[in-house]
């Protein structure tokens, strides 16, 4: 059993409480699982026992005097049924472009990032040792070298300017490492749990005919 | 652990922990659990029935981009709470007493 088979087992066992209480129970264990941590699930889900359990000590628990009285108003449901009707066929496709899209887009960003990085290196290696040899032989300006003036000119232009902009982007790099590896993280985690939430309610709402 | 704990009981510490700081359900279960055998799933429906009788009100405050739910005593909670403090104050020297064999004491 998975978490999200748990929630729906028992928001499926809790069918006869208003939808309120209902709610409320299912955030309840929504967030036990989140606090529990995304390594625990299977723990969790082990101590917690059945979901119809659970729901059995929630519905003897929720007093029924409460609940008799008041049924649960049931006028969602044609809604639901028409909502799922004209959402679907549009819905649906777009959520599998979507899936299949995100993907494709974040290994492009990744791998755009990772070239970036290698750049920024070899521009630095190559500027550093270029230097170091340019230093070493002066550019082949030292007398008795056969040297052509403008060539040793142009070699260390190259070399400081290949080290300039190597140092120049840095600074970028020591940002997305310190600043945006977190930041895409947490919009990732945020975008994955928005997700979930119009998947679960997409299923909670087919559910409800 | 050997001792049966009654609803009453139950509900006692969960009134008391919460007494102490306002906790939300996962930490809530961590607690209780310290000390009595529950199963993960009984707490709910208690904090519910302490919430429908007035003694628990609940305020949600985000946490790491989702909502946590805290539980807090309110007044009558708190009344409650101290109520079952001196109850089980008496029912400990009670059972002491008779544990260690001192219960004609209070009898005379």
């Amino acid at each position: 059993m998975t978490r999200d088979e748990f929630l729906r087992r028992l928001s499926a066992a809790l069918e006869s409480l208003p939808d309120e209480e209902r709610e409320a129970a299912l955030e309840y264990y929504e967030e036990y699982f989140a606090d529990a941590g995304p390594g625990n699930e299977q723990d969790v889900l082990e101590e917690l026992g059945s979901p119809e359990e659970a729901a059995r000590q929630i519905l003897a628990g929720s007093s029924v005097r409460d609940i008799v009285p008041t049924p649960p108003p049931r006028r969602t449901h044609w809604w639901w049924l028409l909502a799922g009707a004209i959402g679907s066929p549009v819905l649906f496709p777009l959520l599998i472009v979507a899936a299949v899209l995100i993907p494709v887009f974040i290994v492009i960003a990744v791998v755009m990032l990772f070239v970036f990085f290698v750049v920024v290196f070899a521009l630095l290696v190559s500027g550093a040792v270029g230097l170091a040899s340019w230093v070493m032989t002066l550019g082949g300006l030292l007398p008795g070298m056969d040297a052509f003036i403008p060539d040793g000119v142009a070699g260390l232009g190259m070399v400081l300017s290949s080290l300039g902009l190597g140092l120049m982007l840095l600074g970028p790099c020591a940002w997305v490492i310190s600043k945006g590896f977190p930041r895409a993280k947490k919009r990732l985690h945020a975008l994955v749990r928005d997700l979930r939430i119009m998947w679960k309610r997409r299923k909670t709402g087919r559910k409800e005919k | 652990m050997v001792f049966q704990l009654g609803s009453a009981l139950l509900d006692a510490c969960v009134l008391a922990v919460i007494a102490q700081e306002d906790c939300y359900g996962y930490r809530l279960t961590s607690k209780i659990k310290e000390v009595m055998d529950i199963s993960e799933s009984t707490l709910y429906p208690v904090l519910r029935r302490l919430q429908k009788d007035g003694l628990l009100t609940t305020y949600d405050k985000a946490y790491q981009g989702r909502n946590r739910r805290y539980y807090s005593l309110t007044e009558a909670g708190k009344e409650r709470s101290m109520a079952y403090r001196e109850e089980w104050q008496t029912f400990k020297r009670q059972i002491d007493g008779i544990m260690e064999g001192e219960s004609s004491d209070d009898e005379g």
